[in-house]
């Protein structure tokens, strides 16, 4: 690994994994463009779209209820950042204003944004895994998904070390 | 898609004659002054004098809320702002209601004053604009201070102009996030910030300078209510930085306020979201006039931008 953190999160029956991403994605957003590699890009953007667009009404009814106008003026510039997320499942190459793309495993072969975060939501060949986190600059997270991914991630770690 | 101004009265000789009938005025020219969206103005000529004529939306308003406007306008003046003096009609009343194409307007004969709308925000110009609104400010918050409204301005919110855009019509993808940002802004005014009676649209369109350049009048009070003092004022100032672009004239425009009636911190925190607010109506009501080529939604959004990050703290 070049310096990047790996973490590793584990689903409970009580949320889904568009949740999960959403609301993980939120404390990341700011930090640069994200990768998200999943079994079925398609239904992971919308499932994911729905569950971020329902995280900002959250915090569009935070900041209707704060009577605090620091607070306010953070939570306003918050909401456009949020809103202003392009998400995508096309290539990098043809979508390059987006900040959140939505990959199949396969599509890792193609060229990959400079990312700061990669989730890893299903199994990747772990030689197209270590290509991809190798691209990723130093102090990248990359977030696997289960314990099985968790650990190809550490095994790749090995390989490109 | 385009806002029409619902509920004003023709600009018809007919009209003009029905209300002036009130004022024993029979021979007479007019022109249309202004046709904004809450009341016409005409000016209106006869062989002795020149008169403004304002008639107000249909159903607008309730006598009750105009007979409050004059009686804020009478306590400006009292205190010497230039405040245009409403002439009574034929029955010694300020307020004229008149039947006209089966409908009944209610209006306000004025007293003409010199002057022309200023061209451009001088610094000239907003320290007196300053000075007034400060003084408007200070009598607004102790006007009629014992019969304080219980129904008044408690949030912003845009609902006007932005529930008539069709969203999926506009073209670009900005200018329809800029929408759903309007849409979405929400905020619950502070109960703690210094309330009182003001203009709540005190701007360049409102006043009027003489050939000297001398602020003669301060006109239209049709927006007048009860409310945070800090979003009449936050109102203006959007005004001058939008059309001057001039972060540095807002902040002299804000000094020469505070040496009337002080900003409290609290209302000096706020004033960036009421401006953000009045942009927000402002551009729903620029778009729904169909002001959405490329370089307006440019302006718009750079202009958001800008009021995202103002900071106006000393």
């Amino acid at each position: 690994m070049h310096g990047q953190y790996i973490e590793q999160r584990t689903m409970t029956g009580a949320s889904s994994l568009s949740w999960d991403l959403a609301h993980h994605l939120f404390t990341r957003h700011m930090a640069g463009k994200v990768v998200i590699v999943g079994e079925k890009p398609d239904i992971l953007l919308s499932s994911l779209k729905k569950q971020w667009v329902k995280l900002t009404r959250r915090v569009q009814r935070e900041r209707s209820s704060t009577l605090d106008a620091p607070r306010i003026v953070a939570l306003t510039t918050m909401i456009s950042d949020m809103q202003e997320l392009a998400f995508t499942t096309e290539a990098p190459l043809d979508q390059p204003r987006a900040s959140v793309f939505i990959m199949h495993p396969k599509q890792l072969d193609d060229v990959l944004p400079v990312c700061r975060t990669i989730y890893i939501t299903c199994s990747v060949p772990e030689e197209t895994l270590a290509a991809s986190i190798t691209c990723a600059p130093a102090g990248s997270l990359v977030v696997g998904y289960d314990d099985a991914i968790t650990t190809l991630i550490k095994n790749t770690e090995a390989l490109v070390s | 898609m385009s806002f029409h101004n619902d509920g004003q009265i023709g600009h018809s000789h007919d009209a003009v004659k029905a209300i002036l009938r009130a004022y024993g005025i029979s021979e007479f020219t007019f022109s249309v002054a202004d046709s904004g969206i809450e009341n016409t103005t005409f000016i209106v000529v006869t062989p002795q004098e020149q008169y403004a004529l304002r008639v107000y939306r249909h159903s607008k308003k309730q006598d009750g809320e105009i007979e409050r406007e004059l009686a804020f306008m009478d306590a400006l003046r009292a205190q010497g702002m230039p405040i245009p003096v409403v002439l009574p009609n034929t029955k010694g009343e300020q307020i004229s209601i008149v039947s006209f194409d089966d409908k009944t307007w209610e209006a306000l004969l004025c007293e003409y004053v010199e002057g022309v709308h200023p061209t451009a925000y001088t610094e000239t110009l907003i320290g007196r604009m300053a000075d007034l609104q400060a003084q408007m400010h200070s009598l607004g918050a102790a006007f009629d201070s014992d019969n304080a409204p219980t129904r008044h301005l408690k949030h912003l919110a845009e609902a006007e102009f932005v529930k008539r855009i069709d969203i999926a019509r506009l073209r670009s993808t900005d200018l329809q996030q800029l929408i759903e940002r309007i849409s979405d802004y929400q905020i619950s005014i502070d109960p703690a910030l210094p309330y009182g009676y003001s203009h709540f649209d005190f701007d360049a369109g409102n006043i009027l300078v003489d050939a000297r350049g001398e602020l003669s009048a301060i006109l239209d009070f049709d927006d007048l209510q009860y409310g945070p003092l800090v979003v009449c004022l936050g109102y203006t100032l959007y005004d001058i930085l939008q059309e001057t672009s001039s972060v540095e004239l807002v902040r002299a425009y804000i000094a020469r306020y505070n040496k009337t009636r002080k900003l409290t911190p609290n209302e000096l925190a706020w004033l960036p979201i009421t401006m953000l607010f009045r942009h927000y109506v402002m551009v729903a009501l620029r778009v729904l006039n169909d002001r959405t080529d490329p370089y307006d939604v440019q302006k718009y959004l750079a202009l958001e931008k800008q009021l995202m990050t103002l900071d106006l703290s000393d």
